[in-house]
């Protein structure tokens, strides 16, 4: 799995974009440029990687809301912001909207390049996080109907017993069906199926 | 007598009239010079006075009338040409007695002072004396007597008609108005009185016919006691009870006519000292009543009143002290007595008679002190004078004006900070651009000067990183613009839309401070060309100032007056003086460079920016030092195609 590397700058001043767009170039990152909001929510699809360093004031739509709009969008790129104005509320606001951090104008490179990799290595995790969900639901899709049956029903918290009554068959059928999810699974106790699945289903519920 | 209570007039009241006239020249046809009505008592003239005084002289001809029934009843004797000439002898004579009574002037025809029984009882015996010459005179032309006998019959009608109407009119007057002094009169005392005044007359009449009048005095003592007693009233009903008891009592003991003439005389000077004393004491109790009614008020006034009011004797100590006070100055009245004026008050003038408004400072017994305003007003009394001292307690007031002054102050202190915020924000912004863009390029050139060779990236980046650096150079410049020459958006505006707008803005302030305002503008002005934004800041800066300088001083006149008229060449006047102290003259050397302020508050960069935005139009602004007060001319261009 590639580790992203691309940082998508927005921000309505040219110099400041194109000095960014060296100076973290030059660090080894893949830099995008967008002159406003509006510009970077047209080209941004859900695959994108990386990161997103936002001018709060901007003409047309602010940094704050394009945070918004990134979220409505289901786009989970980690964003940090950037204003001149060192201000308190808007800086509160962002971050609890999920901004991974927030920069005060004229730039530090230091505690740029610091909020740069906090903020792509966010994004590392989310993939991987995404990848070994990817990865389980491959797994999952290898079980039988009757398999993805007993496993609902192990996943409830009910016994074999219960499991057996439910689908008219005998204990000793489910502790079999039981075994086999695991080994098509990969894992040997009943708390790491329970560890790979639950996330899984959650969000399958919600 | 119930007849003439009470207003009800009408055929009624003349009949009861006539009938009780009749009745009682019967009844008083007493040792007549028979067979003429001529007795020593004759109350009929009484009982019509006290009907043309109490109902109007409209009722005269009822007067007629009667005396010509009694004459015709009572007697009878005469021929009709003689009853009628009699009659209307009479008639005539009483109306004309009456008619001059309600016609003097300020004679209360109810008799209610002094001065109006004066006035009745001498007109009565003119009246008597005319009424008893025509009368007689008429029955010496008929032939009834000679004129021998005419100074003694003369006498003798006199006394009865006098006496008759003494006695009886005030009696009617006083029972027309109800007897309102008179509720509760049968009191143990009334009984005594009664039985003092038989008593006495017995004892005259005991004495016989020619002793009596030597013990008509004892009938002054029951007399002055009902007078001092009772009053008016009071003597009215005594001495009308006292005749009836003399004439009574002279016909039982059957006393001769020149007796009961000499008796009757002395009762008149009884009737008269009977009626005067007790309308002495009658008024003595009204004006006594009246003093305490307004003594009442009076009192009520200096004990409800907020201010402080203090007694001052003319030795400048106190006398008394009222409730607001003895608060005031945290002592009771009775601790506040006998101190000096000046102890109680600090900073007096020489002679407190003519304080008026004064501020000064009251002091409390235990030193503690506050503002006051203080009046003095001075009484002349017995030959001494006596101020009165009101004290308002100005703390009050002095702690709302501070309040009022600091918020003033607070607010432009919030708005000067709220505009140096806005710009502050702005002002950053601008400059931040540039200066993250030149930060970020010379942190690069660092990296590739690090990592060696990509000279030409390395220049770039530098030649950017220098733009960058001018533009925020740019930025700062624009900004030093801005206050400068910067923003001139110029156009053609009236001078009294600007004045107006400007005096909208500072309305409450000029409203709080009582500050007046008087604009004086040349008809047909021009309109001027200039930048609304920035003339109304300069003119509010200018009027502000003024304020400040009329309420700085809390001299009794706060005006400002606003002059605008054509000026040299092409442009307006406009001036702005206020009635203020003036500008100091070192303070003026410099007054309109930055920084220079003679408030505390400190808009130092006003006039400064005001005289640089001024000449920006081509204008000027300066202190005319010519005037009392301060007094800041301005001069705009007018604008293009007026003239």
């Amino acid at each position: 799995m590639d580790t992203p590397t691309t940082i998508y700058i927005i921000d309505d001043d040219a110099a400041v974009r194109d000095s960014l767009g060296l100076l973290l170039g030059l660090q080894g990152y893949v830099t995008r440029v967008f002159a406003s909001a509006g510009e970077f929510l047209d080209a941004c699809t859900p695959d994108w990687t990386g990161c997103v360093l936002a001018d709060l004031r901007m003409p047309g739509k602010s940094g704050l809301e394009l945070q918004s709009e990134l979220g409505g969008r289901g786009i989970a790129l980690p964003l940090i912001i950037i204003t001149a104005h060192g201000d308190v509320a808007a800086a509160r606001t962002s971050l609890k909207a999920g901004a991974v951090d927030f920069l005060e104008k004229p730039l530090d490179s230091a505690q740029l390049l610091a909020a740069v990799q906090g903020a792509l290595q966010r994004d590392t995790e989310r993939l991987q996080a995404a990848d070994a969900a990817a990865r389980t639901e491959r797994l999952l899709a290898r079980l039988t109907d009757r398999e993805r049956e007993v496993l609902d029903l192990v996943i409830a918290g009910r016994h074999n017993r219960e499991i057996a009554a439910a689908l008219g068959i005998s204990a000793r059928t489910v502790e079999a069906h039981k075994a086999r999810i695991m080994a098509k699974l990969g894992v040997e106790r009943l708390p790491d199926l329970l560890r790979l699945v639950l996330p899984l289903r959650k969000v399958k519920t919600d | 007598m119930e007849v003439l209570h009470g207003r009800r007039g009408g055929l009624p009241l003349v009949a009861s009239y006539i009938v009780a006239y009749v009745l009682l020249d019967w009844v008083s046809y007493i040792h007549p010079v028979a067979p003429y009505a001529i007795t020593p008592w004759n109350p009929p003239p009484g009982l019509s006075l006290a009907l043309l005084l109490r109902m109007g002289l409209r009722y005269a001809p009822a007067l007629f009338v009667a005396s010509v029934l009694a004459e015709i009843i009572v007697r009878g004797s005469a021929s009709a040409t003689e009853i009628l000439i009699y009659g209307l002898i009479l008639a005539c004579g009483y109306t004309a007695v009456a008619a001059a009574l309600r016609r003097y002037p300020h004679f209360d025809p109810r008799i209610r002072t002094l001065r109006d029984l004066s006035i009745f009882t001498a007109t009565v015996a003119i009246g008597a004396a005319l009424i008893a010459a025509a009368y007689l005179a008429a029955h010496v032309a008929m032939g009834r007597f000679s004129w021998d006998q005419f100074p003694a019959y003369m006498l003798r009608f006199w006394v009865g008609d006098v006496i008759g109407a003494i006695v009886t009119t005030p009696l009617l007057l006083v029972a027309a108005q109800g007897w309102k002094r008179a509720r509760g009169a049968l009191t143990g005392e009334t009984v005594l009185q009664a039985a003092a005044l038989v008593v006495t007359l017995a004892i005259i009449f005991q004495a016989g016919d020619v002793a009596a009048p030597r013990y008509f005095y004892l009938l002054f003592l029951p007399l002055i006691w009902v007078s001092v007693r009772r009053g008016y009233e009071g003597a009215t009903a005594a001495l009308f009870a006292t005749q009836v008891g003399l004439i009574v009592a002279v016909q039982l003991a059957g006393y001769t006519a020149s007796s009961v003439l000499e008796l009757q005389l002395l009762m008149l000077a009884l009737a008269v000292t009977g009626l005067f004393l007790g309308m002495a004491v009658s008024q003595w109790h009204r004006t006594r009543r009246a003093l305490e009614r307004r003594e009442a008020e009076l009192q009520t006034v200096v004990s409800t009143a907020p201010d402080g009011i203090l007694t001052i004797d003319d030795a400048q100590r106190i006398v008394a002290a009222n409730h607001a006070a003895e608060t005031m100055l945290a002592a009771t009245a009775a601790q506040l007595a006998g101190i000096p004026l000046s102890r109680i008050v600090a900073g007096l003038p020489g002679n407190p008679a003519q304080a008026h408004a004064l501020e000064a400072r009251a002091v409390r017994l235990d030193g503690s002190s506050f503002p006051v305003e203080l009046s003095i007003g001075a009484a002349a009394f017995d030959g001494r004078t006596l101020y009165i001292g009101i004290m308002r307690d100005m703390s009050q007031r002095r702690h709302i004006e501070d309040q009022l002054r600091e918020r003033d102050r607070e607010l432009n202190r919030a708005m000067r900070i709220a505009a140096a915020a806005e710009m502050a924000s702005a002002l950053a912004h601008e400059l931040n651009q540039p200066l993250t863009a030149a930060s970020s390029y010379v942190q690069a050139c660092e990296l590739m000067l690090q990592r060696g060779g990509e000279q030409q990236r390395l220049f770039e980046a530098m030649s950017k990183a220098v733009a960058e650096v001018k533009r925020a150079a740019e930025v700062v410049r624009r900004l030093r613009d801005f206050y400068r020459d910067g923003t001139l958006r110029a156009q053609a505006v009236g001078v009294d839309t600007l004045i107006g707008s400007v005096l909208r803005t500072l309305h409450d302030r000029l409203e709080r401070h009582g500050v007046q305002v008087t604009m004086q503008l040349a008809p047909q002005l021009p309109p001027v060309h200039v930048d609304v934004m920035q003339l109304e800041m300069v003119l509010h800066n200018l009027v502000a100032n003024a304020i400040d300088s009329v309420t700085g001083v809390g001299g009794p006149q706060r005006e400002i007056a606003i002059e605008a008229a054509p000026g040299p060449a092409r442009f307006v006047q406009i001036a702005i003086q206020d009635s203020g102290p003036g500008i100091d003259a070192a303070v003026a050397q410099q007054l309109f460079q930055a920084f220079a302020t003679s408030k505390a508050t400190g808009m130092g960069m006003g006039l400064a920016i005001s005289r640089s935005i001024v000449e920006q139009h081509g204008g000027r602004l300066w202190l005319d030092e010519t005037r009392s007060g301060a007094r800041f001319v301005l001069t705009l261009p007018i604008a293009d195609g007026n003239a």
